[in-house]
């Protein structure tokens, strides 16, 4: 094990705004982090991933945001609030009753993380945001939350969403990029309060030089749901990490993912889920596919807590291999302390089904274009779930755009 | 015009050998009903004719107006005017059928934008829901309403010959009649040509043949009128199964069957 150097110095945390407390919270985690070693593939949570080839101290942390520009697909979206975020920086936000956006006060970040990357957010971070819904309150519009990354170098956007009990709140968080050679560290917190309905929609759309790792966190108080929806279509070494705590009784988790590889894109899912409290509902599902000399990696930990009786959990990865270059690995688990609890779990990686294919030719579809139609429809279910429709129609056609036209690797 | 041949056709499956030497002409405007048992090879005939993967021709030849189709792919041998409506249709989800109508008018050059007219017509004529028309292709649909989704896309593609395998497997009688009716108005109207595979001969009380053959042995035993299908329903198949032709599979040469009561 041996430490890396950091991408950063005792000074560069000092030039970061924030609270005294916020700074001394930011040294803390540095010093955690000089103790921490990076991850390597040797360590479960990122096998088969291409994390050996990061070098961190290449990406020097952006000391301040670069232009503004919109973001097309963020502005698409009808908002009851924005919050635009440029290299980690809040540039902007716009927000009223019952939505408040604020800087976090130290009291409201928790206890430090313990991963390596996550530490480095906590240390770099430069503007925990927390997005906060009133108690009782429907949102009737989603909070969009524009991630741009126009500079090179690494980035540390962190917002947190805490819905008081019994409100309901969709949130759209849209991740792009200029073109440039950079590393984004993204950590969204979700805390759904009692019977609270929160609705995460996120898509990734950064370029091909930009690595992102990115993660999100939500706990879910007793009667509360989570829904999550994601789309993973940029970025080159792309980690989308979710640790989701059902803490309360009779919570739930619906998490719907869908990803394209394409060139040497990696696609790197990890999910945890924690049941926790009793009668708690988990239902993941992740769809993707892997082109060209792409790789996907999906692993799925859903563990069930010796007090969670009642609870239900299923969970789903199916992937199709479009190259013979690239490649796909399914890994989803279970861990059961309680017996009264349903349980499925279901992975698929191969090829385009060859009946289907057969099928569609015999109506005198030619190959390639049944192969298109085949791989959209495999997605549909899973794009058709995303609750914002600007989102769910720019990863089809996305998806559409890389079955027609095919991209060099 | 259009005429199928099929002449002295073999196909294997992996190494079975399944057909042994079919003969048969199918011309337009013309009906054939092929019946034989199960496991006689049928639908395998139906397979081999579509180029379903998995089947090898070994010898023989299959032309559709002269033109060779071992030598083409599915969907060429569907471009040139065979249709195959399969006996257990394929789900795939997420993709709507007027998609897949109306790639396969591009790919044939006829004008796409004419298919959803085509496809409400084509429902209505055999008693199809418009609302079927919208659901993902075979996903949700029963077996009954798959023929008739099957039965519906011979009608859009209007194809030259159509083997239809099992068509009345999962219909009632209803839809069976409204089904049966739509082959015959496309065999009079587009002088469509057809072979219809069945085990039972329900299918031939609607569907009203031409030529009936009987299929056993992987091969057209006897070829006739409706006195064929008579000659079933009286004496079933047997007299046309050839006991030595039962696929067996040998052991490493050295017996026939190692699980043979060797005092037998």
């Amino acid at each position: 094990m041996t430490l890396t150097p950091l991408p950063f110095t005792n000074e560069t945390i000092d030039a970061l705004p924030g609270s005294a407390g916020l700074t001394e919270r930011r040294h803390a985690a540095a010093a955690a982090l000089a103790e921490t070693p990076w991850p390597t593939t040797e360590a479960e949570e990122w096998r088969y991933s291409p994390i050996g080839k990061l070098d961190v101290t290449t990406y020097p942390p952006v000391a301040a945001p670069g232009p503004v520009r919109p973001v097309d697909l963020a502005d698409a979206v009808e908002a009851s609030a924005r919050v635009a975020i440029v290299d980690g920086f809040v540039v902007h936000t716009d927000a009223s009753d019952p939505v408040a956006i604020a800087d976090a006060a130290t009291n409201q970040l928790g206890d430090l993380p313990v991963a390596a990357f996550s530490l480095l957010a906590a240390a770099l971070a430069p503007q925990p945001t927390v997005v906060s819904v009133a108690a009782g309150a429907a949102v009737a519009q989603p909070v969009v939350i524009s991630n741009l990354v126009t500079t090179a170098g690494s980035s540390f956007p962190h917002v947190i969403v805490e819905a008081d009990s019994d409100s309901e709140v969709t949130v759209v968080v849209v991740h792009q990029s200029a073109d440039v050679t950079a590393l984004c560290v993204p950590r969204i917190e979700v805390r759904a309060g009692s019977a609270a309905r929160v609705t995460l929609v996120e898509l990734q759309d950064l370029t091909r030089d930009v690595t992102c790792l990115g993660r999100v966190s939500a706990t879910v108080a007793d009667q509360g749901t989570f829904t999550g929806w994601t789309a993973g279509l940029g970025g080159g070494f792309a980690r989308h990490r979710l640790d989701c705590t059902l803490a309360g009784r009779g919570s739930a988790i619906i998490y719907n993912g869908a990803y394209f590889g394409s060139g040497v894109q990696a696609r790197d899912y990890r999910v945890f889920v924690d049941h926790v409290g009793r009668d708690t509902t988990s239902n993941l599902r992740f769809s993707g596919a892997v082109d060209d000399h792409s790789l996907a990696v999906y692993t799925g930990m859903i563990r069930i807590h010796p007090d969670a009786r009642g609870s239900n959990a299923t969970q789903t990865n199916r992937n199709i291999t479009l190259s013979p270059d690239a490649w796909a690995e399914s890994v989803p688990n279970l861990e059961i302390e309680n017996n009264d609890v349903q349980c499925s779990h279901a992975s698929t990686v191969g090829p385009v089904d060859e009946d289907q294919l057969f099928y569609l030719a015999s109506r005198g579809v030619p190959d390639d274009v049944a192969t298109q139609l085949i791989v959209a429809g495999f997605f549909d279910d899973i794009i058709s779930a995303s609750p914002v429709a600007p989102l769910a129609d720019a990863a089809r056609r996305d998806i559409r755009r890389r079955l027609s036209m095919g991209e060099p690797s | 015009m259009a005429t199928l041949q099929i002449e002295n056709l073999w196909a294997s499956v992996g190494r079975t050998e399944i057909l042994r030497g079919v003969d048969l002409t199918v011309a337009s405007g013309e009906v054939h009903g092929v019946m034989g048992p199960n496991g006689s090879g049928k639908s395998t005939l139906a397979a081999v004719l579509m180029g379903r993967p998995g089947f090898t021709v070994t010898a023989g030849s299959i032309t559709l107006d002269g033109i060779d189709l071992t030598a083409l792919s599915t969907f060429e041998r569907a471009r040139a005017g065979l249709f195959l409506a399969l006996q257990h249709p394929i789900e795939v989800p997420g993709v709507a059928l007027r998609d897949v109508l109306e790639s396969a008018a591009v790919a044939r050059g006829a004008d796409p934008a004419l298919v959803g007219a085509a496809m409400v017509t084509e429902a209505t004529r055999i008693g199809f829901g418009e609302s079927f028309l919208d659901r993902a292709l075979n996903v949700d649909l029963s077996g009954g309403e798959k023929k008739r989704n099957e039965t519906l896309q011979m009608g859009v593609l209007e194809p030259k010959i159509a083997v239809l395998d099992e068509l009345d497997s999962g219909l009632d009688v209803d839809a069976l009649r409204l089904v049966s009716r739509r082959v015959e108005e496309a065999t009079s109207e587009r002088s469509l040509g057809v072979l219809a595979i069945t085990h039972f001969s329900r299918l031939f009380d609607e569907l009203k043949p031409d030529f009936v053959h009987i299929f056993a042995n992987g091969r057209i035993e006897a070829s006739g009128g409706l006195e064929l299908v008579e000659q079933v329903e009286a004496e079933g198949y047997g007299g046309w199964v050839d006991q030595r032709s039962e696929t067996t599979v040998t052991f490493g040469g050295l017996s026939d069957d190692p699980f043979a009561d060797p005092f037998a």
